[in-house]
């Protein structure tokens, strides 16, 4: 590595801050647990901040991170819940190598900001339940006076409206997500 | 229903914790399939983190001056997480009310002071059935210098037996002074 790379290269905690919604995303993937997605990362980072050097500089970074958020995620896993996980070992391994840096994620966020707010009142405390607060679903039901299975129907119908409502937001440079969907 | 829009209702009750075994194995069977549905379940992930974090961010943003609502206690259905995150400041402050009325119970047993003063009345010997005639020593910083007991100086009668003399009017010496 010449010293032109080490002045340029990023430290491993702002490579883990970069690729930090793909490795949540994939913690969550194997934990199907927002909460427990962030319990892996949080000890993804604390692994990175105890033994930074460990760290592979440059494009090694990421399998290096994702392999170590894989086997987090299985530790949370079991020891959250007896089974394990959801989906088969073989289907999530198969899924690591579709979690990748998002070089737009902070302009998602802010077109995802502004849609919450456009969102009806009512939708927006449901989602502020699930998402924000991390409430049960029995008790987003209770609250917003509806059943449980009311709120999951208006959880995905507003998960749904919120990212056509993102992509009117994004730039054109979001195009490889929006052929996705 | 075509299979994105499937992929797309499955990977909801995935991540809603909804889904049941019979969608599970659908779930696996479309994911095994082709790299175009891995990297839309990723993506929806993805989106499931950002959506968290706009969440987050908009709450922040509007400086809410009311916390938000306390975490319910949750039923036999519900993740045991959140009702474990829910009973611990409940549980802080039964710990707290029990160091307190242990150390306060503990305090009024084994107070050193107590045990100062039993010590001296057990060491004092005593006459007639009766309790000590010494004094009772006090630490001169702990009482008032006008409460403090004092000793008479003692004398020997014809016999050479102890005794107090009462005709001798010494000054009385405070305890300290011995």
């Amino acid at each position: 590595m010449t010293l032109r790379d080490h002045l340029t290269a990023e430290s491993p905690v702002a490579v883990l801050t970069r690729l930090q919604t793909a490795l949540q995303g994939y913690a969550l993937a194997i934990t199907a647990d927002h909460q427990l997605a962030e319990d892996t990362y949080q000890e993804v980072a604390a692994v990175v901040s105890s033994n930074p050097e460990s760290v592979p500089a440059g494009p090694g970074a990421l399998p290096w991170l994702r392999e170590v958020t894989r086997r987090k995620a299985l530790e949370v896993s079991r020891r959250a819940r007896r089974g394990g996980t959801v989906l088969s070992l073989e289907v999530l391994e198969e899924l690591g190598s579709s979690f990748r840096a998002r070089e737009d994620s902070s302009l998602r966020v802010e077109a995802l900001t502004r849609c919450v707010e456009e969102l009806a009142p009512q939708h927006r405390e449901i989602l502020h339940g699930r998402y924000r607060d991390n409430l049960p679903a029995a008790e987003i039901a209770a609250r917003a006076g509806r059943s449980v299975q009311g709120v999951y129907a208006v959880l995905k119908r507003v998960r749904g409206a919120l990212l056509r409502c993102m992509r009117t937001h994004l730039p054109p440079a979001g195009g490889q997500w929006n052929e996705v969907m | 229903m075509r299979s994105t829009d499937r992929l797309e209702e499955l990977a909801a009750s995935y991540v809603l914790g909804t889904i049941d075994a019979e969608e599970v194995r659908e779930l696996e069977e479309l994911l095994a399939a082709d790299d175009s549905a891995r990297e839309f379940f990723a993506e929806f992930c993805m989106d499931e983190i950002l959506l968290q974090n706009a969440m987050t961010r908009g709450a922040e943003k509007r400086l809410e001056l009311v916390p938000p609502a306390p975490r319910p206690s949750t039923g036999p259905a519900d993740s045991g997480r959140a009702g474990a995150r829910s009973a611990a400041p409940l549980v802080r402050a039964a710990a707290l009310l029990l160091t307190f009325v242990t150390g306060w119970g503990l305090s009024s047993v084994f107070s050193p002071a107590d045990l100062l003063r039993r010590d001296v009345r057990e060491l004092a010997p005593v006459a007639n059935g009766s309790r000590p005639s010494l004094p009772i020593y006090y630490p001169p910083a702990a009482t008032p210098a006008a409460a403090r007991p004092v000793v008479y100086p003692l004398d020997f009668d014809e016999s050479g037996t102890l005794s107090t003399n009462p005709f001798l009017q010494f000054q009385p010496m405070e305890s300290t002074d011995l």
